[in-house]
């Protein structure tokens, strides 16, 4: 009989669909969305029209009313994947996403046939065999309506053609499906109480709860957490979904229509929250539950009320775990997967409104309904539940008592008990609102840090790509081996938009000595920084000797040696300490650094103070070891911010011949200053940079050619009026400006004052 | 008056990280936070008084005595005025910003005592964290009147002003003595032996003076008359620090407080008073003093090399292993902090162990004593370890080495924690020795009780070392020197506390819930963790080190 109406069914819909065919796939949405809330319709009516399930009362397949155990498992298995396939396609019209439409047209039609195949076995544990009552008959539809519909969609979205990617997606999203929509009765079915022990006093069995429940969220998490928004959202309402139907395994109508047994625990009002705030979005009803629920369903987590009998795989355990661990993990996913916002302070006032308005419902509910049921008990404010544990003061705050009459019925309230009670929840709510700060703060670090890993191996596949096949260490830019290269530098500080450098680029090649001029502020040692690496260039590269700086920071390293505009060293070490460290970090042989260091102590006249420790030395004894640092590799390119500031003649007189020293020998000395006299006599090349833009670049020679100092071409280039006026300038006098490119204008790009 | 509040509000905002101010949410976060904070010191204060007072552990009437409370203000004074004392010893006159302070247009006094303000201010903020929550504990567990939650605090504000002025005072021959034995370092290391012989030899004779059967109920009676007659002696020889209490408490008469007596008046007319006297005897020794002390700050002695020392090449990792336990070992707080460690925590261990080896326990005891074990070994050596959430911001204005050195950034700042890791490694398998052998444990659980210890407490050094990493202090240890507080340090320090009060429960819990391999599973659980933790840090420096 059960056949012959899913059948008839069946037939029916087959029959309209080819009869309507060029309708229906006129309106294939409409119908899509019809026949999706057909089927949670129809799952609504039977499910909770059901009185009893008889599965309930199997025990490792021997037990109840069937008549094997491979029927129990046939049937529980069919029911199982039942309720996953009507979940899948009733969402199947709202969300375009893959795995969505890969269960609908794979795993469906499986559930469906299943439960076809099973239907007088479901029948019979949902109704006891009557396949006249309603339950029975609108179930027969449902599976009818199911086979029909996922078939429609496995030939609609073209049977098994799929990618690789997708197949894989659908088996290993299949064990975590199946697990979350475990129907409560299914392990004492399959296995009776195998694994005996209660599930409180954090025994093995209430432990492994526990575990499971941390495992669960950041299992979720992991698997979600790169995935958009949407995928999360549908991701996240599936599993709310079908671990409804879990929880409500034992519910019926009539449970709707008693007050007295509605499901107002807090726990329980998130299992119904849940799925309705990722259905419409009630973002105020959502911040209730994120605030209020997750704390307390750790706590009854880790103080369950169940009984001594109660066992590892009893339903009502497997429900209470379902039901709890939703509560724990769902809110908290929804959040961090970043379905919903992160919560300001509007919506933790929300929630605390909520918070009261829940809070008084109860409290008149309670009060009303004790004089019918004595047991109602909703949130556990009624009781002494919560106070028995508390302690003998909570027992005499609850004490204090206020009885209101309505109509005759005395209603009796608790007021200072349950004060305290409204005001330590709100106190709570505080303390989750900090833990989930710093919840949030660490999900910020760690996705940055992945973001920037990315960027990171994507640059390393980028420098693959451009320059083939190498091994590390190697130098790949032939071009700029014995050159300082920068290419179109910009840096900006932190997520500002304005840059402090822009659209630098310049090449220093081997034997020069290289000025880089600019007033205070102007960008000279942030363009600095970047060369050495203190600071990453925000666009555009930087080569040393072959070398990209952001690419191959170590070898770009071994190229230089840096002396800092301050002269901030290791103080606590002597001078000979300081090189010898250094030179160890460069690998400098013994023989070498030797050979170096008496010579540079010579040279800088140092010999006589290397052994005392640097914190006794004047500035121009730090200035000169910070040199000597920078030259025991005897780098190829020596970099050097204001090296002069603050020398004595002699000193200065020194440094000048070591830079002089270095270049001959096929170095490239770049050096920073505002001493225009020595930069003359010093340099070859100069740069100018104001405003973070480089203004000009000359050679000292043409300079002499046109008769011109340093000192009078720097103060026509600082004192020109910006860009507009430089361009005329630039037309004016093609011959003082070298490179006209520097004048050109970024439109979108804006400036603010060097950091 | 302009000129010190300027200078005043500059080193104040200097000091204190007032950035919380600009939001508002974090503005509401820092005071929801403090009053938790606050709280829960009081409700865990309010505990320890309430079980004392329920044990009968100083009176027989159910009652904490004044004479207690008399003591805790005591010993809390004389820690105060042994930190203000160093504490201001380094603020006043060792501190880095002097050299730009001095050269300011404000006269010495204004200088001085800005200083002393805000050290002052420091000093409240420190006395809200155990002092006034102690007593606030005292006043609702005797249930003294609601006037006594106003006035109490207010008083002891005043009161912390009184070894803030006795530092002032103390500092400069502190500061002299520091000066002398660095110019003396034979005459350091000499006195700095003395006293760890003398520490050594302490332990060990107090140690000695555990009897070997202590059996507490039958020698309660004994215990309660001594402790009856040492609070009774307290009360008479330490009088002026009993009439505080009773000003701040009042008096204990037939079950109820009275909080205003006879003496109160007296008692704070000699309060204001003896702090008149004192800023009046700062004034006239410590600030004349002043300028001469700080200007001799950037001098330094220069020695005459005789032989010259010779070069020597070393492995990359090895050399920044070697310079950072010499740089480190030549600053005298991390040198001091290491070898507090070093001894301090094996003779703690040694010292409980005694104790708990003389009382006949039963199983639930003798969970207690493991699980305090682990608690005491820990928080000695993780406190020891707090100088880790500086390490690199120590470097102050050289920190930009790091960045320039040519290596990958973990081997740049892993090294750095070398010292702190032998140091740790060194403490924890002596304190492991003793604990185990004293509790006699199998080897195989000796080996996880170690492994275990080692593993939290490096844990502990890593994660410290990435809050500075994270949120690095150069600019503020720049500007003040090795003197300067880091946030960090703060982080660390909670740090501490929880990583020892969450052992503490995960060792008695494991041991509650029975079965076997308990130290096997806490030990695989910490290095699980330790290598959580030193990935976290290699992935943060690797991905981070440019920008930081």
């Amino acid at each position: 009989m059960s056949y012959l109406i899913a059948l008839s069914v069946l037939v029916l819909l087959v029959g309209l669909y080819f009869i309507f065919r060029k309708f229906i796939t006129k309106h294939e949405t409409v119908f899509a969305k019809i026949f999706s809330l057909s089927l949670a319709g129809l799952l609504f009516v039977w499910y909770f029209a059901s009185t009893k399930n008889e599965l309930q009362g199997v025990v490792g397949l021997n037990g109840g009313e069937f008549s094997s155990g491979f029927i129990v498992v046939i049937t529980s298995i069919s029911i199982w994947f039942f309720f996953i396939s009507n979940v899948a396609v009733s969402m199947y019209p709202y969300f375009n996403k893959d795995i969505l439409k890969n269960y609908c047209r794979w795993f469906a039609p499986i559930g469906a046939l299943l439960a076809f195949i099973c239907l007088p076995n479901i029948i019979y544990a949902y109704t006891g065999g009557n396949e006249y009552n309603l339950c029975s008959i609108v179930l027969e539809i449902n599976v009818a309506v199911l086979l029909a519909y996922s078939v429609y969609i496995f030939i609609k979205s073209g049977c098994f053609k799929a990618t690789k990617r997708e197949v894989i997606e659908f088996f290993c999203a299949l064990p975590i499906i199946l697990i979350v929509a475990i129907p409560p009765f299914l392990p004492r079915a399959l296995f009776g109480d195998a694994i005996s022990g209660n599930v409180k006093g954090f025994s093995l069995n209430h432990r492994l709860y526990l575990y499971l429940a941390f495992i669960f969220l950041i299992g979720l998490y992991l698997i979600l957490r790169k995935k958009d928004r949407s995928y999360c959202r549908m991701a996240l309402l599936f599993i709310s979904l079908v671990t409804l139907i879990s929880y409500c395994y034992d519910y019926d109508f009539s449970r709707f229509i008693t007050p007295t047994r509605w499901p107002l625990h807090l726990c329980n009002t998130a299992m119904f929250i849940v799925p309705i705030c990722l259905l419409f979005r009630w973002e105020k009803l959502f911040y209730f539950t994120f605030f209020i629920n997750v704390l307390g369903a750790f706590f009854a987590m880790l103080m369950p009320n169940s009984n001594d009998a109660d066992l590892f795989t009893y339903a009502s355990v497997v429900r209470f775990w379902i039901n709890h661990i939703c509560a724990l993990a769902m809110p908290v996913l929804i959040v961090l997967l970043r379905v919903y916002d992160r919560p300001k302070l509007r919506q933790f006032i929300y929630s605390m409104v909520g918070f009261l308005v829940y809070f008084v419902f109860v409290l008149i509910m309670n009060a009303w309904f004790t004089n019918f049921d004595s047991g109602v008990d909703f949130f556990f404010i009624n009781s002494d539940f919560i106070a028995e544990k508390l302690g003998k003061w909570a027992e005499d705050l609850r004490e204090i008592t206020a009885t209101l009459y309505v109509g005759g019925l005395p209603m009796v309230f608790y007021p200072v008990y349950q004060l305290l009670f409204f005001l330590v929840y709100v106190l709570l709510g505080l303390v989750m609102w900090f833990l989930y700060t710093w919840l949030f703060g660490a999900q910020d670090v760690y996705d940055e840090l992945s973001a920037r890993n990315k960027k990171i191996k994507l640059d390393a596949a980028a420098l693959c790509v451009k320059y083939g096949k190498h091994r590390v260490g190697e130098c790949v830019m032939k071009d700029s081996v014995n050159k300082l290269v920068i290419n179109n530098v910009y840096k900006s500080y932190g997520s500002n938009k304005f840059y402090s450098v822009e659209d630098v680029s310049m090449t220093v090649n081997s034997g020069e000595i290289f000025g880089f001029l600019g007033p205070n502020g102007a960008g000279k040692s942030t363009i600095i920084k970047c060369i050495v690496g203190i600071q990453p260039a925000s666009k555009g590269c930087i080569e040393i000797n072959g070398y990209d700086i952001a690419r191959q920071p170590v070898e770009a390293k071994s190229q230089f040696g840096f002396v800092p505009d301050h002269y901030a060293l290791y103080e606590k070490l002597t001078g000979r300490e300081y090189i010898n460290y250094i030179a160890d970090l460069y690998n400098v042989d013994h023989k070498d650094r030797e050979e170096r260091l008496n010579k540079l102590l010579d040279d800088l006249s140092m010999r006589n103070s290397i052994d005392n420790q640097i914190r006794t030395y004047s500035h121009g004894m730090k200035q000169k070891i910070a040199i000597m640092s920078a030259l025991i590799h005897n780098p190829k390119l020596w970099i050097l911010d204001e090296p002069l500031t603050g020398l004595d003649p002699t000193s200065i007189y020194q440094v000048k011949e070591c830079m002089k020293e270095h270049a001959k020998k096929g170095n490239i000395v770049f050096f920073s200053s505002h001493i225009i006299d020595i930069v003359e006599k010093l340099c070859d090349r100069i740069m100018i940079i104001k405003k973070g833009k480089i203004k000009a670049e000359v050679t000292l020679k043409e300079l002499k050619d046109r008769g011109e100092t340093l000192e009078q071409f720097y103060l026509k280039i600082i004192n020109s009026k910006d860009e507009q006026n430089s361009a005329v300038e630039k037309d004016n006098s093609a011959d003082e400006v070298i490179e006209d490119k520097w004048f050109t204008k970024k439109p979108k790009t804006k400036r603010r004052g060097a950091k | 008056m302009t000129k010190f509040k300027t200078l005043f509000l500059m080193q104040l905002k200097e000091k204190m990280d007032l950035s919380f101010l600009k939001s508002k949410k974090q503005t509401m976060f820092k005071i929801v936070f403090s009053i938790v904070g606050f709280a829960l010191i009081t409700a865990f204060a309010y505990l320890v008084l309430w079980l004392c007072q329920l044990l009968n552990i100083f009176s027989a009437i159910n009652h904490i005595p004044l004479s207690v409370m008399a003591v805790v203000l005591f010993v809390m004074t004389l820690l105060n005025f042994f930190t203000c004392t160093v504490g201001l010893s380094k603020a006043l006159f060792y501190s880095k910003d002097n050299m730009m302070l001095i050269t300011l247009p404000t006269p010495a006094d204004s200088l001085f005592l800005s200083k002393m303000l805000v050290y002052y201010i420091n000093e409240i903020k420190k006395t809200f964290t155990f002092l006034i929550p102690v007593f606030l504990a005292y006043g609702i567990l005797s249930g003294i009147g609601v006037i006594y939650f106003i006035w109490m605090p207010i008083w002891m504000v005043v009161f912390a002003a009184v070894p803030v002025l006795l530092g002032g005072l103390f500092a400069i021959p502190t500061n002299y003595i520091l000066r002398f034995l660095q110019a003396h370092p034979m005459i350091k290391v000499g006195v700095l032996i003395l006293l760890l012989v003398g520490v050594v030899w302490g332990a060990m004779y107090l140690i000695g003076l555990i009897p070997e059967d202590i059996n507490l109920i039958e020698s309660w009676t004994v215990v309660s008359q001594w402790m009856s007659e040492f609070l009774s002696g307290f009360t008479t020889n330490m009088f002026p620090f009993y009439a505080l209490t009773l000003f701040f408490c009042g008096k204990y008469v037939d079950k109820t407080s009275i909080l205003f007596t006879e003496y109160s008046w007296q008692v704070a007319l000699v309060l204001i008073g003896v702090i008149g006297g004192l800023i009046l005897l700062n004034f006239l020794i410590s600030r004349p003093l002043y300028y001469r002390i700080i200007s001799r700050q950037f001098e330094f002695n220069k020695k005459e090399i005789k032989r010259p020392k010779f070069n020597h090449a070393r492995r990359p990792f090895w050399a920044t292993c070697v310079y950072e336990m010499r740089r480190l070992l030549r600053d005298s707080s991390v040198l001091s902090g290491c070898l507090t460690m070093l001894i301090v925590t094996p003779i703690a261990v040694m010292f409980l162990n005694a104790v708990y080896a003389a009382i006949n326990t039963r199983m639930l005891g003798d969970y207690f004593t493991m699980a305090f074990n682990v608690f005491v070994i820990l928080l000695f050596v993780l406190a020891g370890n707090i100088y880790m959430s500086s390490i690199f911001s120590r470097d102050g204005e050289a920190l930009y080495l790091n960045k320039t050195k040519p290596s990958s950034p973990f081997k740049i700042l892993f090294p750095r924690l070398f010292l702190s890791v032998v140091t740790t490694f060194i403490t924890v398998l002596l304190s492991t020795i003793i604990f185990t052998t004293s509790s006699g444990q199998t080897i195989l659980n000796s080996i996880c009780i170690f492994f275990m210890l080692l593993s939290v407490a490096l844990t502990h050094v890593v994660w410290s070392a990435e809050f500075d990493f994270m949120n690095p202090q150069s600019t503020r240890f720049a500007t003040e020197g090795s003197g300067a507080t880091s946030p960090n340090e703060t982080k660390s320090t909670i740090l501490t506390f929880a990583m020892s009060a969450i052992c503490f429960g995960l060792v008695l819990f494991f041991m509650l819930l029975g079965g076997g391999s308990v130290w096997l599973k806490l030990a695989l659980v910490s290095v699980a963790f330790l290598c959580y933790r030193v990935w976290v840090f290699y992935y943060k420096t690797k991905i981070l080190f440019k920008e930081k």
